[in-house]
């Protein structure tokens, strides 16, 4: 591991900000070098007009030119350039970033919305704000979104977004913020509606920490009253409504004297704090904790620190897993049967290496789709994996993106034997190559579900092992295995179609092992 | 503070003029040497131009505008004018009442003679016609003015010659015809003249009129007489435009042209001179003043420098080369990772400062150098190293103040130099001058990125860092470089201003950081615990903080300050400033470094930096006063301060009625703080150097009291 130099960077064109941060490395550590934010108005056209202006485009431009500039004075040689809400949202956004490449020579990055709360959580957990052996609510709140999970004390077993942040608030209700009396109101009860909907998991004994982000956090902290120390404010819940009752009443004006800030930030100030307000009321937090916490530090650390991208892809494989195991639950899907599902699909992915090609990012979507795979019997029992594809194609996991989702949704769907056909997969709107990424992790999938599909657990274990044109499955059971050769033998052709290997199937009796002979699924 | 609200405070224009006449009382001080007194004459002079080309123009022009509202010293804009034309003219009668009874004398006691034309012999004669045969005529332009050729325009502070002419052979009430000729300003305007004793000059105004009927052949000269406009110079800058640049050099050929809001000229001119001009200049009685001559005192400025006055002028403060901090280092990056340094200029040399601008720009681990300019030389020594580092390859940024006040001519010329070579030059913040002095060295180094920074009191020019004083910090703390960055951040127009780890940046937090600083010295008082507040800084103006500074005297905090220029608090007043001491330093050099210390309840901090107390440091311009944490360098830094309030011979204590009077030397020994410095510098760079020799130090300052 390199322990000293290298600089790198991240540039994030936020909604209402452009910020880039260039770090080094420095004995084991991301020093950060430099932070810039600049104010744009991206987030107010896009959630206003739906684009964004060529003049942005080009004051943009400007300031990344600027910014490459800064990069080539710390000798930056590697960066990223990421762009969220604004972006993602803007109607025209491919004219953009191909503004972007032509002008700057960059490449923007568009973050799905859960791509950029997960890089913010997976710090939160790094540094340790979310207890152990108590339930924490995170949420980050970016200027057009909202982002809530919910930490158990070991994993994420929740986590949604909604497309709601203090500007878009603003904006979406600014007609009505010129009466202070009312806006509150409408803003709090706009909010409950959305926060209403979202199906957080009710908690036994109540969700007794919370910790928030957020590029108001700072400045509410500050108003009210709290220092930072070692990278972190303490609030009482109690500060917020002592602060709002100060300022409910007063113009956006005469908030930003107080504060020394602009009248523009005090209306995304108004908006924020009644939006952690809310948060607060949704556990039982005696102190909400706002780390300092910025997109760009697990980003930067990624760049600077090989190891930590492969522990951000642990983070997220583990977190996502926990969350589908929660999804799972609350569908009333058979865990012990969806973990030996996901046990024995795992066990044939990392086996079939050689002839599916695919990293470990497929294998987690494989792994939650294992988890879920029974989920669309609750929907609706008459077409499972109809109703499985259509429920899961639309639902959040943590750290998976929405075309990932789409993926698991499918792959979840195709493995089921009265899955949807190929051209019905179209739907799912993914291309020939992720289509067919579906196809190998739903065979996968097909064959695991197979192996229990008297969803009791008969094979305690297996092995696999490829060998020549079949791929030999063995494994231990006490049992009767007759519905699952059944099933092993329906699935057979589906997975020779799309790898060209046939499996076989090799079970020990509990007779035949104690006499040395193999029984012969075949 | 309320009840401090009506407190007095002094009226700006009038309090300069009170710092102007501290400069002029060097110049009757009979102890200075004679150049020294004509130079410190011709500062007086060239102060009172740009005071009336800014200050009274500003004045004058809220009078026309029928601005009525008083100050906080209580004066309307008309009783203001009307005072300081009354102050203006007893200054300028002491001025030339110092010249010719106090200087004259003492210039002919070393036989140094200026001589007016009745007593120019015929060789001198011969000689000064000589001259203006082969070198004045050819530049002379006599113009006319009638009714078909209309009054020149002619420039800011150029000096002229009016000519009454009539028509030869014509009856004595003939009609009067009028011409104007310009001095020629590229010419000196002293001619030395051949003598039998010492030496001898002539002013070249004298030869003109002497040889003015060679200039009008056709004409009797009826009367003649120089005499010298200055315009309204205050530049108006739309600083929206697109082009700042262009903008400016538009501004400044108005600037050329301003109206009119002086009119020198001689006594004893030529009624229909007089006239013609206060009529062609549209002039009041009162814009006008008559001096017994010569017009236009700057010149002595040059004469005091010419070769064979040596012995006439102060001793000259040889800076120390390299300063201590820097003796025997050979890496200037080496040394600041060592440890911060501290360099105080003039007593030790700038070349530190070029030093570090040149080894960065050649040091192949260099990545990038920042820099902001206010002011440079002629020849900068500190762009040619800029321009050298982008040629090198390094990533230059230079913010250039186009607007800094009558060298924005010369900044345009720099900005472009440094755009050519490849420099990122800007041009600061719109509706902000760039002020503070910063200079920003990024290295690539072992263990990653370091940042070396530079920061300062006075400007990025060598010239001037021979005579103001200022001090330097070296410094590669992380926080101050990171702070460093952002400020460069704010300045390129790259990011908003950030909360900064140690800088104070004027505008956002200056003026808060120091109300908060005397603030606490309030609450320290109160808790009985050490308190005190020391502050140098070339003017004291702002109001809120003179209102503070009234309320922590009656808080019981002593308030020690030492502004060179401009103070309008009043110390000493019973009930509302007896706390408060303030001392104006005016000596061979100028006082320009700006120091604070507060005792900070027996925990001193201490803090230096490009800000004065003034409304236009605190909110419209961009300053930087940065802490000094060294332990060392606290103590220079101490030292500094207690010296200067401990001075004698240049220093002036205010009175409670606004004026200033000499310190008492009576039975004291005499301490001159800008020697004392010049001493300690040589002598601290001794001490190091037998260090390095591992000789037995011998204390340079014991050397001369002895």
């Amino acid at each position: 591991l390199k322990k000293n130099g290298g600089t790198a960077a991240v540039i994030d064109i936020g909604s209402s900000e452009l910020k880039m941060c260039v770090g080094q490395l420095k004995k084991d550590r991301v020093e950060l070098l430099d932070t810039l934010e600049h104010p744009l108005r991206l987030g107010h056209e896009v959630f206003h007009d739906g684009k964004i202006s060529f003049e942005s485009i080009r004051e943009l431009s400007r300031l990344l030119a600027g910014y490459e500039r800064i990069m080539t004075e710390y000798g930056v040689t590697q960066y990223r350039v990421v762009a969220t809400t604004a972006l993602r949202e803007a109607e025209n956004r491919d004219y953009v970033l191909d503004q972007l490449r032509i002008r700057n020579d960059m490449e923007v990055s568009i973050l799905e919305e859960e791509q950029e709360k997960t890089l913010i959580y997976a710090e939160i957990l790094r540094g340790g704000w979310a207890k152990k052996k108590q339930h924490t609510l995170i949420s980050h709140i970016g200027s057009g979104s909202l982002g809530l999970a919910l930490h158990d004390g070991e994993h994420m077993v929740f986590s949604q977004n909604i497309p709601i942040g203090p500007l878009k608030l603003h904006d979406l209700l600014g007609e009505l913020s010129g009466d202070t009396k009312v806006f509150h109101i409408a803003v709090e009860e706009y909010l409950s509606t959305m926060i209403r909907r979202l199906s957080i998991p009710r908690i036994e004994g109540g969700i007794g920490n919370l910790a928030l982000t957020g590029s108001e956090v700072r400045l509410i902290a500050k108003a009210c009253g709290c220092e930072e120390k070692e990278g972190v404010y303490l609030l009482r819940p109690g500060a917020l409504h002592e602060l709002f009752s100060r300022i409910q009443s007063m113009q956006p004006e005469k908030i930003g004297d107080m504060f020394g800030i602009s009248e523009e930030s005090a209306e995304l100030l108004y908006s924020a704090l009644i939006i952690y307000i809310y948060l607060a009321r949704l556990t039982d937090a005696e102190h909400i904790y706002a780390p300092r916490i910025e997109l760009w530090d697990g980003l930067l650390r990624q760049q600077l620190i090989p190891k930590a991208a492969v522990e951000y892809g642990q983070h997220v494989a583990e977190n996502a897993l926990s969350c589908a195991v929660m999804l799972a639950a609350r569908y009333r899907c058979g865990l012990p049967h969806a973990e030996q599902v996901r046990g024995f699909s795992c066990v044939l992915f990392d086996r079939t290496q050689a002839i599916h090609g695919l990293g470990k990012r497929y294998r987690i979507l494989l792994e939650t789709a294992a988890v879920l795979s029974d989920c669309g019997y609750f929907v609706n029992p008459n077409v499972p994996a109809e109703a499985a594809f259509e429920t899961l194609k639309n639902t959040g996991i943590y750290g998976l993106t929405s075309e990932e989702m789409r993926m698991v949704a499918a792959v979840v769907a195709f493995g089921r034997e009265d899955g949807p056909d190929r051209i019905a997969l179209e739907r799912a709107g993914l291309d020939q190559g992720k289509r067919l990424i579906v196809s190998k992790l739903g065979a996968i999938l097909r064959l695991a579900d197979a192996l229990d599909r008297s969803q009791t657990q008969k094979l305690t274990s297996i092995r696999a092992k490829l060998e020549k044109d079949q791929l030999l499955i063995q494994g231990e059971s006490t049992d009767s295995l007759c519905l699952e050769r059944w099933a092993f033998d329906r699935n057979l052709f589906g997975f020779e179609e799309v790898f060209g290997v046939r499996p076989c199937l090799k079970v020990k009796t509990a007779a035949q092992a104690s006499f040395g002979k193999e029984g012969k699924a075949q | 503070m309320s009840e401090l609200e009506n407190a007095p405070i002094l009226n700006r224009e009038l309090s300069w003029m009170d710092f102007n006449l501290r400069v002029l009382e060097e110049a009757m001080d009979r102890e200075n040497p004679i150049m020294e007194r004509l130079r410190f004459l011709a500062i007086t002079s060239s102060n009172l131009d740009e005071f009336f080309m800014v200050r009274v123009a500003g004045v004058k022009a809220q009078v026309q505008s029928g601005y009525t509202v008083a100050d906080v010293a209580g004066l309307t804009p008309e009783k203001l004018l009307a005072k300081l034309t009354e102050k203006i003219r007893a200054f300028v009668e002491r001025q030339y009442s110092c010249l010719h009874r106090s200087i004259t004398p003492v210039l002919r006691r070393h036989t140094i003679a200026f001589l007016p034309p009745e007593d120019w012999t015929d060789a001198q004669k011969a000689y000064i016609s000589d001259y203006f045969d082969s070198v004045l005529f050819p530049v002379l332009t006599p113009l006319a003015v009638d009714t078909s050729r209309p009054f020149p325009k002619l420039l800011n502070k150029s000096l002229n010659i009016a000519v009454h002419l009539k028509e030869k052979g014509g009856s004595k009430d003939a009609e009067s015809h009028f011409a104007v000729v310009q001095v020629p300003s590229l010419l000196s305007r002293f001619l030395e003249v051949p003598c039998e004793e010492g030496r001898a000059f002539v002013m070249l105004e004298d030869v003109i009129i002497w040889r003015l009927p060679d200039l009008f052949e056709l004409y009797e000269i009826y009367s003649s007489c120089p005499f010298r406009i200055t315009r309204n110079s205050d530049l108006e800058i739309d600083e929206e435009t697109a082009d700042l640049m262009e903008e400016i050099v538009r501004s400044i050929k108005r600037r050329k042209r301003g109206r009119p809001v002086r009119l020198e000229i001689l006594q004893h001119c030529d009624s229909a001179i007089k006239k013609f001009l206060t009529q062609m200049l549209f002039l009041k009685k009162e814009d006008i003043f008559e001096v017994s001559g010569p017009i236009d005192l700057t010149f002595f400025s040059k004469f005091a420098s010419l070769p064979g006055f040596s012995e006439l002028c102060f001793k000259p403060v040889r800076p120390v080369s390299p300063p201590a901090d820097f003796r025997g280092q050979t890496d200037i990056f080496a040394a600041i990772r060592e440890k911060d340094r501290l360099v105080h200029h003039p007593y030790e040399s700038f070349d530190s400062v070029l030093n570090f601008i040149n080894e960065a720009a050649d040091d192949k681990d260099v990545l990038a150098i920042k820099q902001t300019l206010y002011r440079v030389s002629g020849h900068s020594p500190i762009i040619a190293a800029l321009i050298r580092a982008a040629e090198n390859g390094k990533q230059v940024t230079v913010l250039v103040e186009l607007k800094a006040r009558f060298d924005e001519e010369n900044n345009i010329l720099w900005a472009k130099k440094l755009e050519e070579a490849g420099c990122h030059v800007v041009y600061g913040l719109a509706g902000l001058k760039t002020h503070c002095k910063i200079a920003l060295v990024v290295r690539r180094e072992e263990d990653g990125i370091r940042r070396y920074c530079h920061l300062g009191t006075g400007n990025y020019n060598e010239s001037t860092a021979r005579i103001y004083t200022d001090l330097g910090l070296f410094t590669c703390r992380e926080l101050y470089g990171a702070d460093a960055s952002s400020l460069f951040n704010v300045l390129t127009g790259y990011s908003r201003p950030p909360e900064y780890n140690k800088f104070v940046v004027a505008p956002h937090g200056m003026r808060d950081f120091m109300e908060k600083r005397i603030l606490r010295e309030m609450e320290n008082a109160g808790k009985g615990l050490p308190c005190g507040i020391t502050a140098k800084v070339n003017s004291l103006v702002d109001t809120r903080m003179i209102q503070l500074l009234y309320s922590a005297s009656q808080a019981g905090v002593p308030v020690r300050l030492i502004v060179r220029g401009i103070c309008c608090l009043i110390p000493g007043i019973t009930g509302v400033s007896e706390n408060i001491t303030v001392i104006s330093v005016v000596g061979q050099l100028l006082e320009h470094s700006r120091i604070f210390r507060f005792e900070n309840g027996g925990d001193p901090r201490w803090f230096m930096g490009s800000a004065d107390w003034m409304q236009r440091n605190l909110d419209r311009r961009v300053e930087l006063v940065f802490p000094v944490e060294d332990a060392d360098l606290q103590k220079r830094v101490e030292e500094v301060l207690d010296t200067l309030l401990a001075d004698n011979c240049n220093a002036r204590i205010m009175q409670p009625d606004g004026s200033y009077v000499r310190a008492d030397r009576r039975r004291k020994a005499p301490v001159n703080c800008q020697r004392y410095f010049a001493l300690r510098a040589a002598e601290e760079a001794q001490k190091i150097d037998k260090l390095q020799e591992g000789k037995p130090v011998e204390l340079v300052r014991q050397k001369v009291e002895e």
